[in-house]
C-alpha cells in the first residue's frame, strides 16, 4: 500500500485555507496513522537548525505558490525553479519524466508534476554544491517511480487526512 | 477538515521562525500579485528603478522587506494594500486572484459555458476580475438571456 498525504498551507499556520485550484503537494509516508510519518516531514525534522528553518522557509513559499495552480516556473525566478536534472526514461510510463527542483537558499526541494495537479515531493535535501549527486539524483527518480507505480497499481493510492 | 498543522511543533522549537515566515508569506503574495496582474519581474524592475536582481531579491522571500518596499511594488502593480488582522485560527482574508482562480477551476468541467462565457462575457468582463466585486442581486440567476444584469450590477459596484 502507497501512502500519501497533502502538505497543506495550514501545515504551517492555522486559519490559512486551501485555493480550490491548487497544485496538491504531496509527501509519501510509511505510517497510515501518523501523518508525522510523511518523508518531508522526516526530511526537515532531520536536519540541522538552519538548514531546517530555511526548509520549512522553502516548503512555504513553494505551498504559497501551489496555490495558483500554475506551473512553478511561471511563477518564480528561473534560476530558482528549473529542471533538477535530465528528464530519465521511465520504463512504467514509456516516456521521459522530468524532477523539478526549487531551491530556496541551500535547500533543494525536487519535485514531479503528476496527473490531476498532483505535486509530488520526491526529495527534500541541504545542498551547498552546483551539481546533484548520484545518490539524490536516484532517490528522487525511485520516489517518482514509486509513485507512478502505485498510482497503477490495483491497491493505488491511500491518502492520509 | 482541520487538522493540526504539521509543521507546527517544528516552527515553535525556532524562536522567531514563525515571525520569518510571515515574511515569506508576504514575498508569496506580492509574487502572486504580479502574476495576477499579468505584468513581468522585468516590467516590475522598470516601473520600480530597480535593477532585476533586486525584483528577484525582494520575491525570494530572503528579505524581511520594510512597509515602503511593500507599498511601493504594490503601488507600481496598480494595488494598495491593508494590514488585515484575524484571530488566530481565523480564516485568512481572501487574496485577488483568490476568485480569479476558483472561478477558472469552476469552469473546467463546463465546457459548453466556458465557450460560452469567451465568446460573450468574459472578454468584456476581464478587467473586471482584477479586484472584489459585489453582487447585490444574490438570487437572481445570471444567465445568457440576462446577462446585461451582470454588467449593471458590476457598475454599481464600481
Amino acid at each position: 500500500m502507497y501512502l500519501l498525504t497533502e502538505i497543506r498551507v495550514s501545515d504551517f499556520e492555522v486559519g490559512v485555507v486551501s485555493a480550490q485550484g491548487r497544485f496538491k503537494v504531496v509527501s509519501p509516508c510509511t505510517d497510515a496513522k501518523r501523518r508525522e510519518s510523511a518523508k518531508v516531514f522526516e526530511a526537515v525534522s532531520g536536519m540541522g537548525g538552519n538548514d531546517r528553518k530555511q526548509a520549512l522557509a522553502g516548503l512555504k513559499m513553494l505551498l504559497k505558490l501551489a496555490q495558483l495552480g500554475k506551473p512553478f516556473n511561471q511563477l518564480a525566478d528561473p534560476k530558482a525553479v528549473h529542471e533538477a536534472f535530465e528528464p530519465f526514461y521511465c520504463e512504467l510510463t514509456q516516456r521521459k519524466e522530468t524532477v523539478w527542483r526549487y531551491r530556496h537558499g541551500d535547500i533543494r526541494i525536487l519535485f514531479y508534476y503528476a496527473a490531476d495537479k498532483v505535486v509530488l515531493l520526491a526529495h527534500t535535501l541541504p545542498k551547498r554544491t552546483d551539481k546533484l549527486s548520484a545518490k539524490d539524483t536516484n532517490q528522487a527518480k525511485a520516489a517518482v517511480i514509486d509513485f507512478l507505480t502505485a498510482s497503477r497499481s490495483a491497491a493505488g493510492l491511500q491518502w492520509i487526512e | 477538515m482541520e487538522h493540526k498543522p504539521l509543521f507546527g511543533d517544528l516552527i515553535a522549537a525556532h524562536e522567531g521562525l514563525a515571525e520569518e515566515l510571515k515574511a515569506v508569506d508576504v514575498a508569496a503574495d506580492l509574487t502572486l500579485l504580479l502574476h495576477h496582474t499579468g505584468k513581468t519581474r522585468a516590467d516590475l524592475a522598470r516601473a520600480l528603478g530597480w535593477s532585476r536582481a533586486r525584483v528577484t531579491q525582494v520575491l525570494s522571500g530572503h528579505e524581511n522587506l520594510t512597509v515602503q518596499t511593500i507599498a511601493a511594488v504594490t503601488k507600481a502593480l496598480g494595488y494598495t494594500f491593508d494590514a488585515v488582522f484575524r484571530k488566530m485560527g481565523a480564516p485568512a482574508a481572501a487574496q485577488p486572484w483568490d476568485a480569479q482562480a476558483s472561478l477558472a477551476l469552476d469552469m473546467v468541467d463546463a465546457p459548453d459555458l466556458k465557450e460560452w462565457m469567451s465568446r460573450t462575457t468574459m472578454k468584456s468582463m476581464a478587467g473586471q476580475f482584477t479586484g472584489a466585486m459585489e453582487f447585490a442581486h444574490f438570487d437572481m440567476q445570471l444567465d445568457s438571456s440576462n446577462h446585461d444584469a451582470m454588467f449593471q450590477e458590476v457598475a454599481c459596484a464600481a
